[in-house]
């Protein structure tokens, strides 16, 4: 059995991982949403579409 | 959108020591670890599935290859979290075996060292492709992984894949064509050997040098070369690198080992001890870092101020100096991501420095910075302004929390005194027009807000109340005349407190939390900005002086009627 402190730091530290996994994959959410939203990334497709 | 910021975002003061004790009376009610992992884990399980089911939304909305890279990324991230989960549940006593069936890339050897088991397992992986493909990172590195996920998509095959008789070449009397597509296949397999033949000879040198024994089996040479140059003396460090260093920084893995390696070790020292003094050859590799992005010695040295103004003496002395190597870490990595990116430029890091002050590169996705280089910008504009000091790390989510409440085409700036914020917003308004929205990220209480690490780089409401610049920042064209200001720092909303003093002085509406902030949103039906409490309730102080009317616009008022 590990000592208070240690389970602790096993703690502090999987929530300071956690957090920064999280901020990257907001990060990623955004990224994706701003190439959604790129008006001529859309217009391309839509030539793609039509060329179709 | 689900927030990660969870630290205060309190100036270092007086006020502090209740904060502190109060959490120290608390700490006798305190769940046990084993249960508090388990809330923990429920509540970035959650995040992490309102991420899902938004990217799920939009992927919805595109034809599937559009988001491939980044589904990629995700899942990538995604296995990153069960990882640490299971570690975690392991080491806690929660989950009985800890099965490792693919690279956990917990940690790495840059700021963990207790980790070093999992390093181990890393170095351990059979070959580099194993490790591309299930994204094995290093903190910081993921974005790295990132696009050797991605590199099939934009650069043709990796060199594993490449195989002549199956690229489609057409052959003209008995010679095969050089396609397009095979003239890039030479030349990325022509830099992975070259890459190849430095990092062996480097891994010979280290192994010489430090006498470290490394797994026969172990064949991931970048994991190799972060665990022989972990530990390793700046001088030694310097000495070995110095004469490959260009051919270094064409393989943005092996240049984040050096920055980050060369520079630990001294910082670490730094920060436990506050006698101690860097080497001649400590300094001198620093300073050659920064060289490569541009930089002279008065950047490198305001950059680097910036980023070990981390220092949070809250925490134990190992973990404060842990971090801080870790701020730096993420710095740089986002220094070599952003060099990297064609759209950047030979100058773009030294552009975003010295146009908008930016030293703190990790607060921000690359990608913003970028817009923000080529003028992808709001007009008019909404800037956020973020402190260059952040003891703590709360102030780290300056760009995703800056989009999130202000939208796309964001201006960031970062100012570390009075004259720079009032620098930072006439330019910006100068090139783009009254500024329609501002976002101060800072820490503070309800009498200042600090942006330096010293002491005296604060704004306090005296200085508000006395200033001549800031009541004719309208009327000098800076603000807009409907401007709307937000200060996303702790207590600045308390009554008769920072933000109304602001209002005030500026009659711009001033929104802040009268508590620590842990989150920064939009909600209700006018989406309206709040900062969420502790409790995760959203709530803000708002305040607006109207100009009382005079007698003289009243009388041009009566006029106007008749």
């Amino acid at each position: 059995m590990q000592d208070k402190s240690q389970q602790e730091k096993v703690l502090k530290d999987y929530e300071t991982k956690s957090q920064e996994i999280l901020r990257k994959m907001m990060m990623v959410l955004m990224r994706a949403q701003r190439k959604v939203d790129d008006s001529a990334y859309l217009k391309v497709l839509q030539k793609l579409e039509k060329q179709k | 959108m689900p927030s990660p910021d969870a630290i205060d975002r309190q100036a270092p003061g007086p006020d502090k020591e209740d904060g502190v004790s109060k959490e120290k009376g608390q700490e006798a009610s305190k769940p046990s670890p084993e249960k508090r992992f388990q809330g923990l884990k429920a509540n970035v399980r959650a995040g992490a599935e309102r991420v899902r089911t938004q990217f799920s939304q939009l992927r919805s909305k595109t034809p599937d290859a559009v988001l491939t890279p980044e589904a990629d990324e995700l899942e990538g991230l995604n296995r990153e979290l069960t990882g640490i989960e299971k570690a975690a549940g392991f080491a806690l006593g929660t989950e009985a075996v800890l099965v490792v069936d693919e690279p956990t890339e917990l940690e790495t050897g840059i700021d963990d060292q207790n980790d070093k088991d999992v390093t181990d397992q890393e170095i351990r992986e059979d070959s580099v492709t194993a490790n591309n493909d299930t994204s094995v990172a290093v903190e910081g590195e993921d974005s790295e992984t990132g696009d050797a996920r991605q590199e099939p998509t934009t650069e043709g095959p990796t060199p594993e894949q490449t195989d002549p008789a199956s690229t489609g070449e057409t052959k003209v009397d008995g010679e095969p064509a050089k396609t397009e597509e095979s003239v890039q296949d030479q030349e990325k397999q022509d830099r992975v050997s070259e890459r190849e033949v430095l990092e062996d000879d480097l891994i010979a040198r280290f192994k010489e040098a430090t006498g470290k024994e490394i797994d026969p089996a172990a064949t991931y040479k970048y994991g190799i070369l972060m665990e022989l140059t972990k530990d390793a003396d700046p001088s030694l460090l310097l000495e070995i690198f110095e004469p490959k260093y260009d051919a270094l920084w064409t393989e943005k893995s092996v240049a984040h080992a050096i920055a980050i390696n060369t520079i630990r070790q001294s910082l670490g020292k730094t920060t436990l001890d506050k006698e101690y003094v860097p080497t001649d050859a400590e300094k001198s590799m620093v300073v050659k870092l920064f060289d490569k992005f541009g930089f002279d010695l008065k950047d490198a040295t305001n950059i680097f101020q910036a980023w070990t103004s981390y220092n949070n003496s809250e925490l134990p002395p190992e973990e404060n100096a842990e971090k801080r190597q870790n701020v730096v870490a993420r710095n740089f990595w986002s220094m070599i991501d952003l060099k990297d990116r064609p759209e950047c430029g030979q100058d773009g890091l030294k552009t975003l420095y010295d146009k908008y002050g930016i030293r703190n590169f990790a607060r921000y996705d690359s990608s913003q910075l970028i817009d923000q280089l080529e003028g992808r910008v709001q007009t008019p504009p909404k800037v956020v302004v973020s402190a260059t000091a952040d003891w703590n790390g709360a102030l780290s989510n300056a760009g995703y929390g800056g989009e999130d409440i202000l939208g796309k085409g964001v201006t960031y700036v970062e100012a570390e005194s009075t004259t720079d914020i009032a620098r930072r917003l006439v330019k910006v308004s100068r090139d783009q027009g009254p500024i329609k929205e501002v976002l101060i990220n800072a820490h503070g209480n309800s009498e200042l807000m600090q942006f330096g690490r010293k002491n005296n780089q604060v704004l306090t409401t005296d200085q508000v109340e006395g200033s001549k610049g800031i009541p004719r920042l309208k009327d000098r064209g800076i603000l807009d005349q409907k401007a709307g200001i937000t200060l996303w720092s702790c207590d600045t909303g308390e009554k008769g407190g920072f933000a109304k003093v602001l209002a005030e002085a500026t009659t711009a509406k001033v929104t802040a939390p009268d508590f620590k902030p842990k989150g920064i949103e939009k909600s209700g039906i006018l989406k309206r900005v709040k900062f969420k409490d502790e409790q995760g309730k959203a709530r803000a102080k708002t305040y607006q002086v109207r100009r009382r009317m005079t007698h003289k616009t009243r009388e041009d008022k009566a006029v106007k009627a008749a």
